[in-house]
Order: structure tokens, then sequence, then C-alpha cells
């Protein structure tokens, strides 16, 4: 098996609510049930009784006390931290009794359920103590010794041979059943494999050394499944998931020391004409028939078809349309000499994609990106970095024209999308410096998904954010192309596997795997 | 002797591949296909599927299966012709200005831009064979440029310490000994990620070309500057020396025709490190970029187990690259002398 840190938390902890990842609702979880008072500004969660950490050890109120304290202290940091605080000021949690907590935010807030989820509950027993000397931070890596973990996941960590294997064994006191009453998980044991890349995980997988593989590229998916028919593997495709590519127009207004051709080409991508006519001359489904070989959706938008109930209908992804593309150009100023495009002061238009030398696909998307662009006459170059400098490009110096980008929303609710839409989110990567919305549309989309935060009707919550991708549609920021498929492979006999877009992915429900009798 | 004759003749053979990549060619390298990735090489016949015997050659078209990607049914059994010296049209832009020219062989297409693909087809259904014509043709210039402009530097600066001697010969052989010492290859990767990014393709080029070159000539200067000083002390370089013969006549009637050989023999040592360091970099996705074709970014694309256990074909670069080899270490052998391990030689004069 392949993992991630992320996943490892996922399989040794668990939280108070937990996203159905089928139905996309929130569900108990560590927490029987829940009410909401106070016009959805106060949360009360009752804790399952009898709950055992991995190391036998009860859990209660003052555990969740204890990790919503981990969480939002300012000094740790967590990268949890974030979601915890709500219009400026943090989440209050207080304990009513052994059992029984109450969650105090300071504004009603729309999704409030989903924040639980993937939050792991902390063993306060083991935890507290480091917290007083301040040496939590390095707390619980990769080498503590498994005696001093404890969590209320399926699984718990019984050896770990750094760069070979992580093996987690079934956690005896895990809280949850199955529907005949039977306890959960059903595995006794499982073994992730350190490996370098995803050829050495196909390899080990087709000689049967290997039972699950998650998160497989379009090209590994191909040749396993050719296998699939000899051994007896199931080939999982989960459809999209909430990662997606995209095509980024440099718009930063801070670029330092701009030489004479990126101020010309920031001139090009600031008008929205031009960025709609690029859009016009992408051929999204090339690009998903020959990068994803059909595992992925071409895309309208920057919300894939995972975030369900969320996606605008209305928008449709659009086909090549080079006539239009060109009608649009010519529109803005734009004309053409010996089939060369030139913009309205005589300026040859050039410009330069980045993409990461490390990932194959950015690789071939911006090969075929390129090869539309020149049917518009536009000379676009393709510029491989190594990872690192590609990235420092993008996020800190902003020295650079387009970037062919993969991200990822964190949720599937509207609020996972909150850094990449707001002026001064995180990831508001066309425009990173921006304090202060540049234009009309972006201080509207600003005050849409702000007021989406605090409105808990769910059909009023989707008009706003249905507005937000359509001002999107309209003035294309960035260009959202294709959104890859979730796939993976299981070996016959292996049960219980199901894609989820959320983190983990398909390790979610790790708990119900099982081997055919 | 009879190998160095097929050696040259192999090298021969491999120029005009090269150099006439465009006549050879069957189709334009850049050309996508989307409905035939990874198409398996299609061969050339001349007996048909029913054993009936064609004068002219042709070739079995694989069909794609319907609805699955890279899925080709069998080879069928319709005949497609093969045509020799065709004008074709490789502008592929409907309402584009044609652009005509001569190949040596092609079909008459189904649709436009339909041409036979001799070694099957990329993941973007691009002429596998044409891009090794014209692959070669960067990857073998950038490998014979940076291994000349090497040899040059290495006879000028190995001459210049063999004969100068003194302080001169110290300072350039502590540069020789600096450079030889530092791990270039992670440096080069360092300096093409700093390049300008809107430096375009050709500018990239010549500048990996001109970093190849000015790494590759320390390790040669060393050799020829002992050669130097073995030549300088020849019984007919002192006489001539003694006749009153000025420096550069010694140096041009005397010593660089003993160092041609030498030479010769450094250059083709540095050859095929060059083309193999062209196919390094662009392995790391730092080399030649697209829309450019190179050996090296044909073998990057195909970086991945599947490419070799199911689309072999797309390993190419690395066959056509053993007979070029060859060719220039035979070549090498017969015509340049060993390269000989010399010692730097420090001599108490």
């Amino acid at each position: 098996m392949d993992i991630s840190s992320r996943a490892v938390t996922s399989i040794t902890h668990a939280d108070l609510l937990h996203i159905n990842r089928k139905t996309d609702e929130v569900e108990p979880s560590l927490a029987k049930s829940w009410q909401v008072s106070h016009g959805g500004q106060t949360y009360t969660l009752h804790l399952r009784q009898g709950v055992r950490f991995s190391d036998g050890s009860p859990f209660t109120a003052d555990d969740v006390l204890f990790s919503f304290q981990v969480y939002l202290d300012p000094e740790l940091n967590a990268p949890q931290r974030d979601l915890l605080i709500i219009d400026g000021s943090p989440m209050r949690v207080v304990k009513m009794d052994a059992y029984t907590v109450r969650c105090d935010l300071p504004k009603p807030y729309a999704a409030a359920t989903r924040l639980f989820d993937g939050l792991a509950m902390l063993p306060r027993h083991l935890l507290e103590p480091l917290v007083r000397t301040k040496a939590l931070k390095d707390a619980w890596t990769i080498g503590t010794s498994p005696s001093q973990l404890a969590g209320l996941g399926p699984f718990r960590l019984k050896t770990y041979r750094p760069g070979q294997t992580l093996i987690f064994e079934r956690n005896p006191y895990y809280w949850k059943q199955d529907s005949a009453g039977r306890s959960l998980p059903y595995l006794d044991e499982v073994d992730f494999a350190v490996l370098p890349n995803q050829d050495a995980e196909s390899i080990r997988f087709a000689a049967g050394q290997l039972d699950f593989l998650a998160g497989l590229s379009a090209d590994s998916y191909a040749s396993l499944e050719k296998l699939s028919s000899a051994q007896s593997i199931q080939m999982i495709d989960g459809g999209p998931g909430l990662a997606f590519d995209l095509l980024l127009f440099n718009l930063n207004t801070d670029v330092a020391a701009q030489p004479q051709a990126a101020a010309r080409a920031q001139k090009w991508f600031a008008q929205e004409a031009f960025r709609q006519a690029i859009s016009l001359a992408i051929n999204r489904e090339q690009l998903v028939r020959l990068v994803f070989e059909n595992h992925a959706v071409p895309l309208v938008s920057p919300v894939t078809p995972a975030s369900r109930s969320w996606a605008d209908p209305k928008l449709q992804p659009e086909k090549q349309d080079l006539p239009r593309s060109r009608a649009v150009l010519t529109a803005g100023g734009f004309r053409w000499q010996d089939g060369s495009l030139f913009d309205s002061e005589g300026n040859r238009v050039q410009f330069t994609i980045i993409a990461s030398a490390s990932n194959r696909q950015q690789g071939e998307i911006a090969t075929l990106l390129q090869h539309n662009f020149s049917a518009l006459g536009i000379d676009s170059r393709i510029v491989s970095l190594e990872f690192r400098s590609y990235l420092q490009r993008i996020t800190q110096s902003h020295d650079f024209d387009v970037a062919v980008m993969a991200l990822s929303a964190g949720d599937s609710d509207p609020n996972g999308n909150m850094g990449l839409w707001l002026t001064d989110g995180a990831l508001h990567l066309w425009n990173l410096g921006e304090k202060q919305p540049a234009s009309a549309w972006e201080s509207e989309i600003d005050s849409l998904m702000r007021r989406q935060l605090y409105v808990t009707d769910r059909k009023e919550r989707q008009s706003l954010y249905y507005r937000v991708q359509e001002i999107y549609a309209q003035k294309l920021p960035f260009l959202s192309l294709a959104a890859p498929n979730m796939l993976g492979a299981v070996r016959g006999g292996l049960l219980g596997v199901t894609p989820s877009a959320l983190d983990p992915g398909m390790l979610d429900n790790i708990a119900s795997f099982y081997w055919k009798k | 002797m009879n190998l160095s004759r097929v050696a040259g003749g192999l090298l021969i053979v491999c120029a005009v591949f090269l150099m006439f990549a465009n006549f050879f060619a069957t189709a334009n390298p850049g050309a996508i296909d989307e409905n035939l990735p990874y198409l398996p090489p299609e061969g050339i016949h001349f007996k048909s599927p029913t054993g009936q015997l064609h004068l002219r050659p042709f070739i079995l078209r694989y069909r794609p299966v319907n609805g699955q990607f890279a899925k080709y049914a069998e080879a069928d059994e319709k005949i497609v012709p093969l045509y020799f010296f065709v004008r074709t049209n490789t502008q592929s832009e409907p309402g584009g200005r044609p652009a005509w020219v001569l190949r040596l062989c092609g079909i008459n297409g189904e649709y436009p831009g339909d041409s036979p693909h001799f070694l099957g087809t990329d993941e973007f259904g691009r002429d596998v064979w044409s891009r090794l014509l014209y692959g070669g043709r960067t990857t073998v210039a950038i490998g014979f440029v940076a291994a000349l402009i090497a040899s040059l530097l290495a006879v000028i600066f190995g001459l210049v310490a063999g004969l100068l001697r003194g302080w001169v010969d110290t300072l350039i052989m502590r540069l020789v000994e600096t450079m030889i010492s530092v791990p270039w290859f992670y440096l080069l990767l360092a300096v093409r990620a700093m390049l300008p990014l809107r430096a375009g393709p050709w500018a990239t080029l010549a500048t990996s070309t001109l970093l190849l070159a000015l790494i590759g000539w320390a390790r040669p200067a060393r050799i020829l500057r002992g050669a130097a000083i073995e030549a300088r002390q020849h019984a007919y370089v002192t006489m001539a020396q003694a006749s009153g013969a000025s420096l550069w006549h010694l140096v041009q009637w005397h010593i660089l025709p003993d160092l041609a050989p030498q030479a010769i023999t450094q250059f083709t040592v540095l050859l095929p490190q060059f083309i193999a360091s062209e196919i390094a970099l662009s392995y790391f996705g730092l080399g030649v970029e697209e829309p450019l074709v190179s050996w090296g970014g044909m073998l990057a694309a195909a970086q991945h187990l599947s490419s070799i256990v199911e689309y072999p074909w797309l390993m190419s670069p690395l066959w056509a690259m053993i007979p070029l080899f060859f060719a220039v270490h035979v070549l090498a052998d017969r015509y340049g002398c060993k390269p000989t391990p010399t010692m730097p030689s420090f001599s108490f004069e």
C-alpha cells in the first residue's frame, strides 16, 4: 500500500463527526449525536461512552477539550488552526459533563459540522505532560516508539522500519461495530510499503507483493489493467476527485524588476478577451484523452464534479472553438501576419509556459497547450523547472508568464475553496500579492464567498456559490482544464474498498476492508 | 581493416539520414494525431495476408478499437501501398498556406496528415520514425558542436600550459583539477533552472551546448598538455628551435601535427559522452524543450514502466545510438590513437 502522513493519522485516529464519503453528509463518529442551538451558534456534542484509546485508557470530554486546546494554540500553529477560527475569533469548547461538550461559534457557520471531520482526538494522558514542557511540537514524530502512541482509530502502529515498511495492527479497543454488531476492523494487520515511485509500486503489485494501490496515474492504471484479466485484480475508477489541473496566468501586480517581455505578456493576460480566446483554443477533450487516457473529465470551473451539489449545472465545459477564439482576439485588437499573432501595438504574442519537471502529466499538458496555442499563431515556449524553483516562481518571485499546475480543494463543500477564491487567500495564485480586490468582480466574489460562510440555508448557499462560478466562467482569472479520476487497484478477494474524494481517499473506510473467505 | 569500413559506412548512413531528415521522415515530427496514441510499428511488407506477392511494398494498418484508449485491433487485410518520392503538404492547419516537402515515401492518406508509422507513434500519436530522425539531428548536433568546442579549448589550454610551463602551467592545471573535481551534472541542472524563462528554445539549446563544452574541456586539456610536453622534447623540435624557428613556427609545423591524433581521440571520446549528457539532461526534464525534438526528450517521455513493457518502440533512440557510438569508437580506434594514461608530469627543470 502507498501512504502519506495524512493517511497514517486517519487510520490511527478518529474524529468527533465524520463525513460519509458516499452521501457527502455529516454522520456521528466519536460523538453519537449533536444538537444545534442559538440560531446555529452553539453545537452540543454527546460523546460515546466506554470508548477507549488504543492503549486502553478511556476517552472523555477532557480529551476533546485538550485536543481543541492543542489545535487552537497559536504557538503550536497547527494546520487545523485556521479552520477553527471563524470570522477572526476561535471556536470555544466547553465541557458540560464527562461525556458532553459544547462548542460555541462566534457566528452561525454554514458547514460547521464538517469542521469536525478529520480532526483527530488526541490522548490527554500521553500528551499533556509534553504540552507543559513545550515539547509537543517534537512529539509523535515518525521515530516515536509505538508504546508512546495511542489513538482512537481502527489500527495502531506496530513497527516502523524507516524507508521500508509501516506495520499497523488491529486496535483491540476500537469502538466501531458493523451492522451485525461485529467489532471492526476486520483485518488484523496492515502493512504499508515505502516505495520510491509508482513504477516500483506497480511492479510490486504485479508481482503479488502488494494488495492495494491508491492514487494511480493513468498510465500505471492502464498497465495494471492489462494484467487484470490474467491475475485477479480489480481496477477501481472512482470518477473525478477534488484535484484539478489548471493553467495559471500571472496576474500578479508586484512582479519585481520586470523585463519588457514579461510586462507585455502581463498586459495581454490582463485582458479578459485574451483569456477567453486562450480558453476557447484549448482542446480539453484531447487533453483528457491523451494525458489522462480518458480517466478524467474536462472542466469549466475549479469546482469539480466531486463537489456534487455545489457545481453549477448551468456551466458546461466548452469545446475547442478556434474560429470563435480568433473572433474574440480580433475584437480585442489582435491581428495576424503570416499566421503569427500580433497585439494592437504590433508586438508578436509570445509567452513561456512553466511546468514542474518531476510531473510527467504537467509536461504533457504543457505540450498539448503549446500545440493548441500555435493554432492561434501564438509562439509559446515550455520550460520545465525543478519543483522547488517552479514553486518559488509561482508563490514568491512571481516571475513567470503562465504555469501548468495541479491543485486540490480541501473539501467538496464551498468552504474547501476559500483560499482560492478570496483576494487575500493563500491559494489566490493568479494574484498573490493582492491586498484589495483589483476589480468589481473580484470584490463580488469576495463578498459572495464571505456571505455563504454564514448562510445556513443550503439552497441559498448553493445560489451564492453558483454565482461565484458564473463570474469565474465569464472572467476566467485562470483556466480550469481537467479533473483526473481517482484510480486504484485491488487484489481480487480484498473487498470493501470504496473511492472517496476527501482525504484520505480510498483508505477512509479501511476498518471495513476484508478478505473474501 | 574491414571493421573500420563498416563503421565508416554506418557513420555516413547515420549522417545522411539525419542531414536529410526532411526527406526520410514520413510525417511532421510535431503533428499530433489524437486518434492514434501508442500505435504499434507498421511493418513494411511485400507478401499480402492472402499470400500474394506484391512488387510495390505496402503496410497493413492497425485499426483503433472504438471507445478504448490506445487499443488496436490486429492489422487488417487492407493493403496500403507505399509510394516513393512523394510531395507532401506539411501544413496541417485548414486554410494555412501549403508547405510542400519531398518525402522518400508516403501513402495515399485517408485524411490530411495521415502517414505510415514505421516505428509506431508516441503518447500523442506523433510518428516515432520521423521524431527519431529530427531528434537525432538535435542530439547529435549538440554533441558534435559541444565536443568540437571542448576539444578546441582543450588543445589551446593544453598547448599553452605544455609549452609555456611555469606559473601559467600551474594556473591552468589547478583550474583543470578544480573543474574535474566539481560534480558538474548537478551544477548544470542548477544553471539550467536559472536561465531566463523567456529565452527561446534555440537559445537554451545553444546554452546547453556551450555549458557542456565549457565543462568538458578540462580532462582532455590535461592529456594534451602531457602530449605537448612530450612533443616538445623530440629531437627535431630541439633542432628546429636551434635553427632559430619561432615558437609559433614550432607549434604550427611540429607540435600541432604531433598532437592531432590525440586531439581527434579526445573528440571521439567526448562526442558520445555529450550525446549522453543531452539525454541525461532531458531525462530530468531540463534539456531541449518542445517543440524541438531530441533523443533525450523522446526517452524522457518514455521513462515509465508501461512504455518499456508495452510500448518498446518508444525506446528506439536507444537502438539508434548503438550503431552510432560503435562507429565513432571504431573509427577513433583506427585513426586516432588510443588515449594513453598520461601522468601529469612535474619535471624538474
